[in-house]
């Protein structure tokens, strides 16, 4: 599986909207889409300053909200999940953000700054109309004992966001931890891991996968691709397009291979 | 109370890396609480490094001035010129404790990272310390001393380039290497443990003032003043007036940072607190010329106690603070922080509304040789 992030609204929501097309038609089997935050501490320097991009050109949750609504309305079926630091949420008001994520169609929230033990207010919310219509995805990392693992587990009602590295995104890591902790999840779970943070190339992807993760979530690898021509960035589009498509080709062969 | 919180405030809001350090830290000073060793070098660290107690000055002149008794609790002569180091002192000794090798921390007015420096120096522990890049050109002697003190100062960009940058950053860096780093927060700030932890290292000033003026004057104060963003300074002198409700406790933030006075409930750097913030719990524009106020969220203990009205809230202007910086040295002798300087604009605020014989204990946080580059371009 090749999952995909983008922050909507850098540098401007017609770009967004372009890319995130061109990221769904191009092979991304999953979508995220993040919401620009003033203080993004899980992010490396490409996503800060693509979040700082779209907050000075205006971007607001409410038009993130707008964009996946239109990539839906554009006959879009694949999953959508929303990514947002928890301020924005709260400020909002959960009650509020989560009918917002609900109606604009998005299948999940992926929160990077809320703990297991914080969730109960937000899962309250989000259980008094439909509970299965909206997962919080939980994270696993390289620091997390066993006993921790099970609590992220027990907890997830979709895939894991296992981050690959300790750092941010765009970081890079050693994989020998990452190998550690994919054996431990696997074993004790059959539920779908999804590895993230510092996957730069289908060379990445692919040993990623090979080291028995589902699937492979990819962000300021595009990002970095697109601020190289930040003032039209519409023109790196095709580059995105070719990147995506052997990203796509990395994960499938495995599958291939496991056929055989 | 649930853990970690103060009322409806404080919490975790943290990325689940950190999850294991914060348990770590938890039960660490738990045990540092009991630990007899731990408290032995703490308070011999406090008495013989940093100079503890510190005098409570009875300010005869401004006494006369404002029409009431008034002291001052002497912050400012604590070994590097604030009251930063008895929080800095304390978790270094916890980070040793729990065997860490590095620290890593943030500083704006640079008093914190002066402290953190020589603290992690006095205990073994290597020291890096981020500061954003308009902090280090407003404060460059400190900045300077940092890495004299043997520091490592490392400028941060990100964001605009002031102490909430500089906190992400230093966050950052404690991520890439939890095992061997502690991240020392200078304020009463931040997710759990950390407001707890910083008010248990800052208690000693509270804990001194009110044996004090029991000794000077026989009596309790009508009020405390004290200055603040996260609040550590006015948590380490509140704490020990807390159960005598008819002392009135004053917190002074700046008004150009007034996260009480401007802001609502919000998350922020881990907790759940007032903070400056727009419709979307983002742009939090400060400009308070005194570095150390530039934060945009208040600490979440602080904000507990102005919630149920235990401590009230005041605020006092860049152009006000540079007046009270004047006649303090006029005054007293004395070259108050221009932060220390926001408590002394409300104290001054007061003259002629107490009785002769009432008692004002101000707590004077920090010195402000830092800043008389400003004030001689400013006065």
């Amino acid at each position: 599986m090749l999952i995909t992030h983008l922050y909507y609204g850098d540098p401007n929501k017609e770009f967004s909207d372009k890319l995130a097309e061109t990221l769904l038609t191009s092979g991304s089997d999953i979508l995220e889409i993040g919401i620009p935050y003033t203080d993004p501490v899980c992010d490396g320097e490409i996503f800060q300053r693509a979040c700082k991009r779209a907050i000075r050109g205006g971007i607001t949750p409410l038009m993130v909200f707008d964009g996946i609504r239109r990539l839906r309305e554009r006959g879009f079926k694949q999953p959508i999940y929303l990514t947002s630091y928890y301020a924005p949420i709260y400020k909002m008001g959960l009650e509020r953000f989560v009918k917002l994520a609900k109606s604009a169609g998005v299948s999940g929230l992926i929160i990077p700054d809320l703990l297991l033990e914080e969730q109960a207010e937000l899962r309250k919310v989000i259980a008094r109309s439909d509970p299965d219509s909206l997962s919080i995805i939980q994270f696993a990392t390289v620091y997390s004992s066993r006993e921790r693992l099970k609590q992220i587990i027990a907890a997830s009602t979709s895939f894991i966001y296992c981050i690959s590295l300790p750092g941010v995104t765009g970081d890079s890591g050693n994989q020998y931890k990452l190998l550690k902790l994919l054996k431990t999840l696997k074993s004790l779970t059959d539920k779908k891991i999804f590895v993230g943070f510092g996957i730069k190339s289908g060379k990445d992807a692919k040993e990623i996968l090979r080291l028995g993760a589902d699937g492979v979530i990819v962000g300021s690898a595009i990002a970095r691709i697109y601020k190289e021509k930040i003032s039209s960035p519409e023109k790196s589009l095709p580059e995105i397009s070719s990147f995506i498509k052997s990203l796509k080709d990395s994960t499938i062969k495995r599958k291939d291979k496991k056929h055989d | 109370m649930t853990k970690g919180y103060f009322g409806q405030f404080g919490g975790q809001f943290v990325p689940e890396l950190l999850y294991p350090a914060l348990y770590e830290l938890e039960k660490g000073f738990e045990a540092i609480k009991k630990d007899k060793s731990f408290q032995q070098e703490y308070q011999r660290l406090l008495s013989d490094f940093a100079g503890r107690p510190t005098s409570l000055y009875f300010a005869r002149n401004t006494s006369e001035y404002l029409g009431f008794k008034v002291y001052f609790k002497r912050e400012d002569l604590v070994n590097g010129g604030s009251h930063k180091l008895n929080n800095a002192l304390g978790q270094a000794l916890l980070a040793k404790y729990l065997g860490k090798k590095f620290i890593v921390t943030e500083t704006a007015a640079g008093m914190h990272g002066v402290a953190t420096t020589m603290a992690a120096n006095v205990v073994g522990l290597e020291c890096k310390v981020f500061m954003g890049v308009k902090d280090i050109a407003r404060q460059k002697l400190n900045a300077e001393k940092i890495q004299l003190l043997g520091g490592v100062v490392v400028p941060v960009t990100r964001g605009a380039g002031i102490l909430k940058d500089a906190v992400s950053e230093a966050e950052v860096s404690w991520i890439r290497d939890l095992r061997n780093t502690h991240y020392l927060i200078g304020s009463a700030v931040g997710p759990h443990p950390f407001p707890a932890i910083v008010a248990y290292f800052q208690r000693v000033i509270g804990e001194e003032a009110k044996k004090q003026i029991f000794e000077k004057e026989g009596k309790l104060p009508k009020a405390v003043i004290a200055c603040g963003s996260g609040g550590s300074n006015a948590l380490g002198i509140y704490q020990a007036f807390l159960m005598n409700k008819e002392i009135g406790l004053s917190f002074v933030e700046g008004e150009e940072s007034a996260a009480f006075k401007h802001g609502s409930i919000g998350i922020f750097q881990g907790t759940k607190t007032y903070v400056l913030q727009d419709e979307f719990g983002m742009d939090r524009k400060t400009s308070s010329r005194a570095a150390g106020l530039n934060y945009p969220a208040r600490g979440p203990q602080l904000a507990y106690l102005y919630s149920i009205g235990r401590v009230k809230a005041y605020t006092a202007s860049d152009k006000n603070v540079l007046e009270a910086y004047t006649k303090m040295a006029n005054l007293e002798g004395l070259l108050p922080a221009f932060e220390t300087c926001h408590a002394i604009v409300e104290l001054f605020k007061r003259k002629g509304k107490y009785k002769p014989d009432d008692v004002v204990i101000l707590n004077f946080s920090g010195r402000g040789d830092k800043d008389i580059d400003t004030a001689i371009k400013l006065c």
